[in-house]
């Protein structure tokens, strides 16, 4: 109400406004060179120019008490009043806030305040210097409706990006394109599987941006609603995220260094029994088992504390970065270089990631009609794993590890599980010996880049052709020794290396026609064609033996009789068509309307094409003659926009039926059928509606940008669901199934103080969203989310509920006592008291698969994150506040260390305390812990809401304090440009949460199994401190 | 459009097949492992021993196996159900895509192949309905999706009228070494018939296969520790496994159950003593009688064919809680055959060979009575005492019949399914009788005793949660299956 | 200036003095160090747990017994009040029993020695080979623990010993023992006591011996035997049988005989050639045709037939696996005849090829079987 009754008032005062006019001109410099084609603009008019070559400009009809406004792209905008009389004088500068006002908006830029889309846009600036290893991490929190989740703290390793909720069940990590090309996920982004060497594989997906010096990005800008993204078709399903990298410059060369240092170390710990604690448990565990008490268990109170696993396998690990960068330009030419190395430990011993990168971009302008560019980034990543997000993986070991099993024995060497003591098994054998002696390197070697040339015919109308590429090189190797640890032993040395290529270009060329007619209309038709075509090989070989030692582990070392080796390759490809138009009138009203159409190897003759169109408009009220003396609003803008797009992400070619080969008993291989094809699989279609709002006040001061979309996606290609009639459904694909999602996001920035030596901007950022999937194949089928070698069933999307439901029992207390067990409801032939009692829900007294519901959903109700940025003087201190509230997460660990499922070698594992403080009939009975069993003969360990806990959380995500040297204290000294910062990632979580870290997105980025947690790597706090300079 | 088609070199269609081969034949060989081998990797030993007695474990999922209280969430049973719907789900793909080729094939070679799709139909239907009771039938043709469960007499009629197909259809005699034949279907038609109770017609198989194709070996204990005997005269169906490093799922895991915790024997980081040999089972073999040093080890016992390196294995009871472990399905390490890795062996896993027949012959011939002298039961069961180096009988006893079974088929996941043709009272009685428990101390003298008594649900094992999970219409009641 | 720099000094010397205090007051005591066998205080067994009790225990770093063994232990349990370790026990690295010093390091840089003793186990016997020896024979026992073995007895007598190791000895079983006996094996440790069942070879059975021992007391004569009489007296052992033929073919065939009965021999022993008829014999004249007979076993009648040497007692002890079939004019039969069968044994004279008349005196007529 407020609100209205402020913006009536200034209505009314504007009109007391009184005009005067009279001509100005001046010069417009950056550096103290001149600067051609700076818009200059008198505010609140369409009234410009623009400055010629050598700078000049030169405006009539001023008005006494104008403002101009200079504008130029890549420079911070100025507003000066106007001055009469003496020509201006002013000096642009440089700044990455500016980049804001021009948007990428894929095959073209165009204005922020003319969007019609709903995209967000991240600077450098609000991303740089914080030690993240890749891209993809950099945007937690900074942008509404993108939720991004580290999948592991494994350096280097998954991340989940979510834009705007879930839109498929395949896969919903948003298309990134870098300077133009795409990087798709499916290329060259797989860890070493240690399954390959026994057990689970641990979580194998790595983040596709990895490779990327993160120094090197200018900005980002991220297209989210289907209108904004439809110019990718059929890849904009899940959103498009363009990276624009660093460009050159005019004048001087640049030199920057920027280099930070830091430690890592991880922050939380689950609490696990102590050795006193593990002696008194493993003695209920013996005597409910009649089993006599070993001698040590039986003064629990004078033993040490035991191993602490946690603490052994975590370490506080380096982190550093450096870059050294040259940049400059002329009029014609702008070149930007750069050399960067990148080195992190995990904190999981034998963990770690580094990264040396080169980047090359150029342009230049030819001639007045032809311009010609480069872009290009080759780096070389080497990741080393240990296995992780798995029972077998190194922090689920730790947790599960006996205390009473030491590191290494007082002679110094590795301590292994004896008869009755410690885990056995593969799995838990010692976590810190298997994750030293483990060998896991994956080695990347990647040039991605672009070349592009752009002929203008004649004015507005241009021709741009680009030929885009990403060519990897991949390298695995790991090495896994022969040991002794206990009585585990493994007398085979055994070493596996794979090498892959792909190679991936993509060819566009489309005219771009841009012109202005009777100075209000603003007309922009671009058509194009692109062609993309994806290539990989792999060969891999195995071999054990005995090897010589771990510096010995080339194939040829190992023995010829137990040499295997692999060898595969695809392609795919994918041609289309595009066009778009954008017009707008006199600033107000901005329509663009888009199709494209794509083919895709990926589907059959029969539904090879598709087709997806939008359209979407804009109208800048503030710029509508009612409103433009209401000079407080400095910005008023609705858009709405419908587009329909597609997703391509499935495995290729299950349109045919594909065999695979399969070693056979008989000899040879056996084709089975690894497919079952069906011809008419076509795209998933996304359809997806956004109304939004962009305002500004006080001269934009207040700026708020909201947002509400609803989208539909439908058709998705689903693997027909298991059920008895059909076990083999991994191989036969169908389009089915409606995903609805409707959400609302707002961001809203603040300038609360802007004097002279006081700076201070806030923004806040909101999102949230509700997600059902309202048709899926019929029959009240569902889809499953498996864990743990598809044992366990934690998941069910099904139709009327949110994609990746908590679905099972719902506990309803402890039967208390015999009186209370027979009133029921009847469960299992083995339950007692002290048992969980589950609650009847179909009142059939009777406990079965009837009585499971949703329990929990990892869906938050919302996200969000609060962004304060300061400045005094020469300081300057941000701090970015980021949280989630009202999402579940499974907790899968419990199920293992609460001591209440009994599984394959878990009988001598180590537990929470709430095992110990279970009920026990007259001794302790005010629990919400059920009886110690053995076998668990009530299935108090079934999937139920006991173990779902609530995730939210508020975590300070940086915090960082940074000093800029001023100019008067450098001088005319070497240095140009001097800044030292410190800074701290991750800081501190406000969680409820028990396990390690609330936010963990989904494993091996399956939407199914989002939430979920399997004892992942858990993302590290990071203290840094750093320096850039310039000169 | 060529740039559109994206063939790729590793996956084949079945077009990419060389002339005069079709992927029918391997599709076919792959019934033989693929499908089944979750199915093995536990759950037979777990159902068909441990759940009745022959085997002690104190791993939680085991255990409920060994207490005979099996939940629904048990993941072994998940497993198994799993495993044993997808050689289903592969029998009903092959006999699909046989029929839609019907035309080309010669009329041999598209007989053969459905009768491979039925037998191995079959065999999964027949575990399932021992295992669980009532069970959707599935066709492949007619199913809707979630089917409701079948009436147990109806399963066991589809699977009779499937082996009835195979038993008519199949080969006479095998073209690769593991292939089923006639004979074969016949043997398991055999067992169906024997377990409803049908035992003139069981007899009327039995006496068909006995004298035919398939014999004894001489060595016991070669039908399961040594890959190189696999498909032996005397095996007749056996799951076919091969073991490969970098290749998961057409292996034999048994050995990394099998083999004491801590003996090495393995060579790799397996060898987990999950079965151990009950008290009970223990106590089942007769003096003298050779098939127990090669099923079980005890005290004292000596293989020098296992940690051959170190010049044998000398078994010694402190590696079991009920000190003794199997020896059975262990076949060594690496140093004893190139082809053994981390829960990998090539060890087949044989369903039914020809002393099973032998013996349900005999069983057959006693046709639920308590005693017979009926001369070729006698010397069907003599023949397989004989091989045992025991003393041979003038007359036959229930009693004695069903402890041959339990010392000759001792962990090939038979005693269960023996137990359920007893009849439930008995099985109760003679469960509620063995000792099932462990020794406490290291020398294996004190023993805590457990006995078990199952309930009267006992011969039907829940279906799985996560099965309910996907189809919540196994919660119905069972409905007739339409034969037409 | 010069004020503060003994300021400084003071503070030094005050620091290097306190951190010094501090190596050496470590407060290291050990209350007791218990055995997981039972009550022992600071005594324990080799291969037993114990745990040291006591105060600023934490940070063990070195165990060392007898000032030379290296004790390896788990530090895993050690808490600042207590540790465990296994008694380590091996000759090669000069382990010794009775009390000795166990000495132990902490990270901080303590040492604390007290008194530990390790007490000698009682010896255990794993095997004896053979498993049950002959009498008059060596047996080789293996075991644990056989140091300064004082005395081995069977069934109380002391008996001759050896010990080779302290894991293996060798006994004499005295040729006197007429049975399985307690074997007991005395060392400081303690004495072991273990039944011993000893063989005695043969499982002999005495069927007549004519001066009322055996199984089978009542002879009686048949065919054309002339004279019998089971009661001479004067042979070499007391009374025995003799019996005459004179020539007479009037049933073709002769003999002597206690008949039949009970079988003499257990079921176990059927093996043939471990069983032996023995009698003592004597004839009237050199050549004297002598037939052992056994009944209709399995159907067929077998016989060991011989002629006399000499004219002296002589014992003979006659395999069954050397009895033919057909009265002893047939074959060799191999497995036959089936000692657990016999039960009554003939002795005769082959009228066709023998001195007229032949006398023939028999005594101690056993059948025994080797076990
Ligand atoms: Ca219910
Ligand atoms: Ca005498």
């Amino acid at each position: 109400m407020y609100f209205f009754k402020t913006v009536l008032t200034l209505f009314i005062l504007t009109f007391a406004n009184v005009i005067y006019a009279q001509s100005v001109e001046g010069r417009v410099v950056q550096d103290g060179s001149p600067i051609p084609g700076v818009n200059v603009l008198i505010e609140g008019t369409s009234l410009g120019t623009t400055t010629d070559a050598e700078g000049f400009f030169k405006l009539n009809d001023v008005s006494q008490d104008a403002v101009l406004v200079f504008t130029f792209v890549g420079l911070k905008t100025l507003r000066v009043p106007a001055k009469f009389g003496a020509p201006m004088n002013v000096t642009m500068k440089d700044d990455a806030e500016t980049l804001k006002e021009v948007v990428v908006i894929g095959f073209g830029t165009q204005r922020r305040e003319d969007l019609t889309g709903a995209i967000s846009s991240v600077t450098a600036e609000e991303i740089q210097d914080q030690p993240f290893t890749s891209i993809d991490q950099a945007l937690v929190g900074q942008a509404a409706g993108v939720n991004v989740t580290q999948n592991s703290g494994t350096p280097g390793g998954g991340i989940s990006v979510q834009i705007r909720g879930i839109t498929s069940i395949n896969g919903n990590e948003p298309l990134y394109v870098i300077d133009g090309t795409p990087v798709f996920p499916d290329r060259n982004n797989e860890s070493f599987s240690f399954g390959l060497f026994g057990g689970g594989d641990g979580q194998t997906r790595n983040s596709a941006l990895a490779g990327l010096n993160i120094s090197d990005i200018e900005s980002i800008d991220i297209l989210k609603d289907a209108s904004a993204t439809a110019i990718y078709g059929a890849n904009g399903a899940n959103g498009v995220v363009l990276i624009t990298t660093k460009k050159g410059s005019r004048g001087k060369a640049k030199i920057a260094y920027e280099a930070y240092a830091g430690v890592q170390e991880n922050i939380n710990f689950v609490d696990v029994l102590d050795l006193p604690g593990y002696a008194r448990y493993q003695t209920k565990l013996l005597e409910l088992n009649g089993e006599p008490i070993p001698f040590q268990y039986q003064t629990p109170e004078l033993l040490g504390s035991g191993t602490d696993w946690q603490r052994e396998i975590f370490r506080p690990a380096p982190i550093q970065s450096h870059q050294l960068s040259i940049s400059g330009g002329n009029d014609d030419t702008r070149y930007y270089t750069s050399f960067g190395y990148f080195d992190q430990e995990g904190t999981v011993i034998n963990s770690g990631f580094d990264r040396l990168s080169l980047r090359v971009n150029v342009d230049s302008k030819v001639n007045s009609w032809l311009k010609i560019g480069n872009n290009l980034s080759i780096n070389r990543s080497l990741q080393r794993v240990v296995r992780n997000d798995d029972r077998g993986g190194t922090v689920m070991n730790a947790l599960r590890q006996s205390p009473e099993l030491p590191v290494r024995y007082s002679d110094g060497s590795f301590a292994g599980p004896a008869n009755n003591i410690g885990s056995g098994g593969n799995e838990a054998t010692n976590p810190v010996a298997l994750a030293e002696i483990n060998n896991a390197t994956t080695q990347r070697t990647q040039l991605l880049g672009n070349i592009f040339g752009e002929i203008e015919f004649f004015d507005g109308l241009t021709f741009k052709t680009e030929l885009g590429y990403d060519l990897g090189f991949g390298k695995i190797a790991s090495f896994a020794p022969a040991f002794d640890l206990g009585t585990i032993v493994e007398t085979l040395n055994r070493s596996y290396k794979q090498q892959e290529q792909s190679y991936y270009w993509n060819l566009k060329n489309y005219l771009t026609y841009k012109k202005t007619f009777a100075e209000k209309h603003n007309l922009t038709v671009l058509v194009g064609q692109e062609a993309q075509e994806n290539r990989y090989e792999y060969l891999n070989g195995f071999r054990a033996g005995q090897f010589l030692n771990e510096d010995f582990t080339n194939l040829d070392v190992g023995d010829t009789e137990t040499a295997e080796n692999g060898n595969g390759s695809g392609r795919w490809a994918m041609t289309s068509y595009i066009s778009r138009a954008i017009y707008g009138f006199e600033d107000k009203y901005t329509f663009s309307a888009s199709i494209r159409a794509d083919a895709s190897s990926n589907f059959g003759p029969n539904n090879r094409w598709g087709y997806f169109p939008s359209v979407s408009g804009g109208w800048t009220l503030s710029n509508e003659n009612f409103l433009s003396d209401l000079t407080f609003v400095s910005n008023l803008r609705l858009r709405a926009g419908y587009g329909s797009v597609g997703n391509q992400n499935i495995p290729p070619n299950r349109f045919q039926t594909i065999l695979s080969l399969v070693p056979s008993p008989f000899g040879g291989n056996s084709p089975t059928i690894d497919n079952l094809g069906n011809p008419d699989i076509k795209w998933e279609s996304l359809n997806s509606f956004n109304l939004g709002i962009d305002a500004g006040v006080l001269n934009n001061r207040l700026k708020l940008t909201a947002d509400y979309y609803i989208k539909n996606s439908s058709d998705f290609l689903a693997r027909r669901i298991n059920d008895e009639s059909n076990q083999s459904a991994q191989d036969f694909f169908i389009n089915t199934g409606v995903i609805e999602t409707k959400g609302f996001e707002l961001t809203l920035t603040s300038l609360n103080f802007s004097k002279s030596d006081f700076f201070w901007k806030t923004t806040a950022i909101f999102s949230t969203y509700t997600n059902e999937l309202t048709r899926f194949q019929g029959q009240g089928q569902s889809l499953l989310g498996r864990v743990q070698f598809d044992q366990y069933t934690i998941t069910r999307t099904t139709e009327g509920e949110p994609v990746g439901q908590f679905y099972g029992y719902v506990t309803d207390g402890l039967f208390r006592d015999a009186e209370e067990l027979a009133a029921g409801p009847l469960q299992e032939e083995g339950t007692a008291v002290g048992d969980i009692r589950f609650k009847d829900l179909n009142n059939d007294k009777v406990i079965d698969g009837n009585d499971q519901a949703p329990i929990g959903n990892a869906i938050p109700d919302f996200t969000y994150s609060l962004v304060n940025n300061f400045e005094y003087k020469s300081f300057a201190l941000d701090i970015t506040l980021q949280g989630s509230q009202g999402n579940d997460i499974y907790n899968f660990t419990r199920h293992y260390i609460d001591g209440i499922v009994p599984g394959f070698g878990d009988r001598y594992a180590n537990v929470t305390p709430r095992a110990l403080n279970a009920f026990e009939e007259g001794v302790n009975e005010d629990t919400n812990e059920p009886r110690l069993t053995l076998t668990d003969p009530n299935g108090n360990g079934r999937i139920s809401d006991r173990f779902v806990e609530d995730g939210s959380y508020l975590r300070i995500q940086n915090v960082m304090l940074s000093y800029r040297v001023p100019d008067r204290i450098l001088g005319n000294g070497f240095f140009t440009r001097a800044r030292i910062y410190a800074s701290v990632q991750n800081l501190y979580t406000f969680t409820n949460y028990s396990g390690f870290d609330p936010s963990l997105g989904s494993l091996d980025q399956n939407v199914t199994l989002n939430g979920i947690d399997l004892g992942r790597f858990p993302v590290p706090r990071i203290s840094s401190i750093g320096v850039n300079l310039e000169f | 459009d060529d740039f559109l088609n994206a063939p790729s070199e590793t996956q084949l269609t079945p077009t990419d097949l060389p002339e005069g081969i079709t992927a029918f034949d391997g599709i076919a060989e792959t019934m033989y492992f693929e499908p089944w081998f979750a199915f093995n990797d536990k759950f037979l030993i777990a159902v068909g021993d441990m759940y009745a007695g022959n085997i002690y474990s104190v791993d939680g999922a085991y255990q409920q196996f060994r207490d005979a209280q099996v939940t629904s969430q048990n993941p072994i049973l998940t497993e198994g159900y799993v495993s044993l719907f997808s050689v289903i789900d592969q029998a009903n793909n092959l006999m699909s895509l046989v029929e839609e080729r019907k035309d080309e094939l010669p009329e041999d070679d598209y007989n053969s192949l459905i009768g491979i799709g039925k037998f191995m139909r079959a065999n999964a239907y027949f575990y399932l309905v021992r295992a669980f009771g009532a069970v959707p039938i599935v066709d492949g043709i007619n199913t809707e999706p979630q089917p409701k469960r079948n009436l147990v007499a109806d399963v066991y009629k589809f699977i009779k009228l499937d082996l009835e197909f195979a038993a008519e259809n199949l080969p006479d005699f095998a073209a690769k070494r593991g292939f089923v034949t006639k004979e074969v279907a016949k043997g398991i038609l055999a067992k169906v018939h024997l377990t409803l109770g049908e035992y003139a017609e069981c007899a009327n198989l039995t006496e068909q296969i006995i004298g035919g194709q398939y014999s004894l070996i001489q060595q016991f204990g070669d039908l399961f520790n040594s890959p190189e005997n696999n498909n032996s005269a005397e095996s007749m169906f056996a799951l076919q496994w091969i073991s490969i490093a970098t290749v998961w799922g057409t292996q034999n895991t048994n050995q990394a159950y099998i083999v004491p915790f801590g003996s090495g024997i393995t060579g790799g980081q397996d060898g987990w003593g999950v079965y151990l040999p009950s008290i009970s089972l223990q106590e089942e073999y007769e003096e003298d009688d050779n098939r127990k040093k090669a099923t079980i080890m005890e005290d004292g016992d000596f293989y020098p064919e296992l940690l051959s390196s170190e010049g044998g294995f000398t078994y010694e009871k402190t590696l079991s809680a009920t000190a003794a472990n199997f020896r059975k399905y262990i076949v060594g390490s690496a140093a004893e055959r190139s082809d053994v890795f981390f829960m990998k062996t090539s060890q087949n896993t044989i369903i039914l060979r020809y002393a099973d027949v032998l013996l349900m012959h005999a069983e057959a011939k006693l046709a639920g009575g308590s005693s017979t002298s009926d001369p070729s039961a006698l010397n069907a069961y003599n023949e397989v005492r004989m091989r045992a180096g025991l003393p041979t009988k003038t007359v036959l006893t229930r009693e004695e019949l069903f402890k041959e079974r339990r010392a000759e088929f001792a962990l090939e996941g038979q005693y269960f399914f023996d137990l359920k043709r007893r009849g439930i009272n008995e099985a109760i009685s003679v469960i509620s009788q063995q000792e099932v428990g462990f020794y406490s101390d290291v020398d294996r003298t004190e023993l805590v005793s457990i006995k078990i008594t199952p309930s009267a649900n006992y011969f039907e094992l829940p279906i799985p949660q996560s099965a309910i999970d996907t189809n919540p219409s196994l919660l119905e009641q069972p409905v007739p299956y339409n034969f037409n | 200036m010069l004020i503060r720099i003994k300021n400084i000094a003071i503070l030094m010397v005050l620091i290097l003095t306190f951190s010094s205090c501090k190596e050496e007051d470590v407060d290291i005591k050990v209350d007791a160090i218990v055995s997981d066998t039972g009550d022992l205080l600071n005594a324990s067994y080799p291969l037993s747990q114990v745990r040291v009790e006591g105060q600023g225990l934490k940070g063990l770093e070195k165990i060392t017994l007898d000032d030379s063994i290296d004790v390896g232990f788990n530090p895993a349990y050690n808490s600042d009040r207590a540790f465990i370790f296994t008694v380590p026990f091996d000759m090669s690295l000069g382990s010794r029993f009775g009390v000795q010093p166990l000495t132990f390091q902490t990270s901080a840089g303590g040492t604390f020695t007290t008194d530990f003793e390790i007490l000698q186990p009682l010896p255990v016997i794993n095997s004896i080979t053979p498993e049950t020896p002959l009498v008059g024979n060596f047996a080789t026992v293996e075991g644990e623990w056989f140091f300064d073995v004082s005395s081995v007895t069977f069934g109380g007598e002391p008996i001759e010993y050896n010990v080779s190791s302290d894991e293996s000895l060798t006994i004499l079983i005295p040729e006197t023992a007429t049975g399985g006996a307690d074997l007991a094996i005395t060392t400081p440790g303690g004495t072991l006591t273990q039944f011993l069942e000893v063989s005695l070879g043969f499982v002999i059975v005495n069927i007549s011996d004519f001066d009322g021992g055996g199984v089978r007391q009542e002879w009686f004569s048949f065919g054309d035997v002339a004279a019998f009489d089971t009661n001479v007296t004067g042979g070499p052992t007391g009374n025995y049988a003799q019996f005459s033929w004179e020539g007479s073919t009037e049933n073709g065939y002769n003999g002597t005989s206690a008949g039949g009965g009970a079988n003499f021999l257990d079921e176990n022993s059927t093996d043939p050639a471990e069983a032996y008829i023995d009698i003592d014999i004597s004839t009237n004249v050199v050549g004297a045709h002598v037939a052992i007979q056994l009944n209709a076993i399995g159907g067929e009648n077998f016989a060991y037939n011989f002629k006399s040497e000499d004219t002296e007692w002589n014992t003979y002890s006659i395999p069954l696996s050397e009895f033919r079939n057909n009265y002893g004019f047939g074959e060799v039969v191999e497995g036959s005849p089936d000692p657990t069968q016999v039960n009554q044994i003939n002795v005769g004279i082959v009228q066709s090829d023998t001195p007229n008349p032949t006398i023939i005196s028999f005594d101690n007529l056993k059948i025994k079987y080797r076990n």
